[in-house]
């Protein structure tokens, strides 16, 4: 499987899985920059479907004064990343996730960091709010 | 042991921290205005001046890049400029100089209204435009006679400052302490300065990076009478910027007595200029510089005083201390200097041991002030967001978020567009 080949190739220090034949996990430690932190990263994958990005440590990422939730992920408990806009297929199943889904979520740590630091998202991106408002 | 990545990524913090603690452009071109304003009432055709055509130009830290923002949100920004007159007649002392350049300024209705109390050396005019914060500042005009009998900025210096002899550069200067200041009628008896000496000698060194000479920030322009913004720094000028405002951080709770002991600028700037090494990068240059400037005072004998005094001598002039407040009865200034450096090796001891962008963050806040580390951290994820977006931003696959790389590295890859969703 191509996906499988790219992320043992960029990705080798995490682990690469196949489970049921078709279901595709990474999971590894990602830093967010030379100096930033290190973030234990999951994506799960299964063939058609899309890919699933999460952070599984830590638990809990800290958030900046007087804000109760992250921004830019699908769900704050289980820490899922939103890392594309999916009606501008900027992911489809012909990239791989070495190429695409692991460097964006490299960037959305670095952009979350900046965000505690600053209170600020410099990450740029799509609100699910002002999508409705259209 | 900082990897080269590392060590990059920090040095483009500290030099857009530098950058944000800076005068901006705005108030470049504002400061510029304002003192070719002052130079063409002084050189007016009414004006006693008029005949040793006056020169005004800046001098200090605005020359030599260094110039920081203020903290205070009621405080000004510092503005030295030099009124350099090209002779005089022979019967004035030091005291008409200083009266003429005086008069001259009052009969300009703003100016008058401006006016602060007369200084030691200098005249002081308060802007406050438009009541911005980031609009008000004091401009002190030194009244000075060249020595020489021919404009050292106008038709020496201009050309090129770096050609000069820094003895060629030395202007007399009016100062109502000295004794002869009612009488003197010879300038080369009169207290002798050298601001632009002085910063020729700093910019020597700050443009020595390694052995190599770096024309990054121009001492020629600078002086230049209408001087263009220059937005790039070398690394001493980042470090000088960031121990002024280190100091200013420290020093802002004291008393408003005790505030006024804290080190002065001038002693920080020679002090960091002769702990450099001609390190390359923000960080090397700092925690060596921070490590070495106390080495530089040296100590002499004070023969009025009987007894051996602290000295950081005038590069430019050996004979000037300009630590020679501190052995005044009851002052504080070399306690409080040496309590800054204490606190220096403090803060930076962070750079010795391992920290990340969170910690840096935090201790370059109490270092610097809230405000502008803030804008930092954001200036720099703005642009790696335009990064992104323009196809070339890169991550390294065990680094992280690199920024504009060398390609062709097979640990690297180069980022696809795309847009951060969410319900939030």
């Amino acid at each position: 499987m191509q996906q499988m080949v790219a992320l043992k190739r960029d990705y080798s220090f995490g682990t690469t899985k196949i489970t049921q034949g078709n279901h595709l996990t990474w999971e590894g430690t990602l830093k967010s920059s030379p100096i930033g932190t290190d973030y234990l990263i999951k994506v799960s994958y299964k063939k058609n479907g899309v890919p699933q990005t999460f952070v599984v440590e830590p638990k809990n990422l800290k958030l900046p004064l007087g804000k109760t939730k992250l921004i830019h992920v699908y769900n704050h408990q289980k820490q899922r990343l939103c890392l594309y806009y999916p009606k501008a297929k900027e992911w489809n199943n012909t990239k791989t996730i070495a190429s695409t889904i692991i460097p964006w979520a490299i960037e959305w740590l670095y952009h979350y960091e900046t965000w505690l630091i600053t209170g600020e998202w410099t990450g740029g991106g799509i609100h699910m709010e002002s999508e409705d408002k259209k | 042991m900082m990897t080269k990545e590392q060590k990059n990524e920090l040095e483009d913090i500290l030099d857009v921290l530098g950058e944000n603690l800076s005068i901006t452009e705005a108030q470049h071109e504002a400061a510029v205005r304002s003192y070719k304003a002052v130079g063409n009432w002084l050189t007016n055709e009414d004006s006693k001046l008029t005949n040793y055509n006056p020169v005004i130009s800046p001098q200090g830290s605005f020359i030599i890049g260094t110039t920081i923002q203020t903290i205070d949100s009621d405080g000004d920004m510092d503005l030295d400029i030099v009124c350099e007159l090209n002779g005089k007649r022979p019967e004035w002392t030091q005291k008409d100089v200083k009266q003429i350049v005086g008069e001259q300024l009052i009969k300009h209705k703003k100016y008058e209204s401006i006016l602060d109390d007369e200084g030691r050396r200098c005249w002081t005019l308060k802007y406050r435009e438009n009541g911005l914060p980031s609009e008000r500042y004091h401009m002190d005009i030194l009244p000075a006679i060249n020595t020489h009998g021919y404009s050292i900025i106008l038709e020496k210096a201009y050309s090129n400052l770096n050609d000069q002899n820094i003895e060629g550069l030395v202007l007399s200067i009016t100062d109502n302490e000295r004794p002869e200041y009612g009488y003197s009628l010879e300038p080369s008896e009169w207290f002798q300065s050298n601001p632009f000496g002085y910063a020729k000698w700093f910019m020597n060194i700050a443009d020595n990076i390694m052995g190599r000479r770096i024309k990054m920030f121009s001492l020629n322009e600078s002086v230049n009478p209408t001087p263009k913004y220059q937005k790039d720094r070398l690394p001493l000028q980042r470090v000088v910027q960031l121990l002024k405002r280190h100091r200013d951080i420290m020093f802002k709770d004291y008393n408003e007595v005790d505030k006024k002991e804290k080190p002065i600028s001038c002693v920080i700037t020679t002090l960091a200029a002769k702990s450099y090494s001609g390190e390359d990068n923000i960080m090397d240059a700092l925690v060596s510089i921070i490590n070495k400037m106390e080495d530089h005072i040296e100590e002499r004998y004070d023969n009025k005083l009987k007894k051996y005094v602290k000295w950081v001598p005038n590069p430019v002039n050996e004979k000037e201390n300009f630590t020679d407040r501190w052995a005044v009865q009851g002052s504080k200034k070399e306690m409080f200097f040496y309590d800054w450096i204490k606190q220096l090796k403090i803060d930076f001891g962070i750079f010795q041991s391992s920290f990340n962008r969170i910690d840096l963050s935090e201790s370059l806040k109490k270092s610097f002030g809230n405000e502008p580390v803030t804008k930092t951290f954001s200036d720099v994820g703005n642009r790696m967001r335009f990064l992104t977006e323009s196809g070339n931003n890169y991550v390294d696959h065990k680094q992280g978020l690199m920024g504009v790389i060398a390609t062709g590295l097979s640990s690297t890859s180069k980022i696809q567009p795309h847009n951060f969703f969410g319900n939030d």
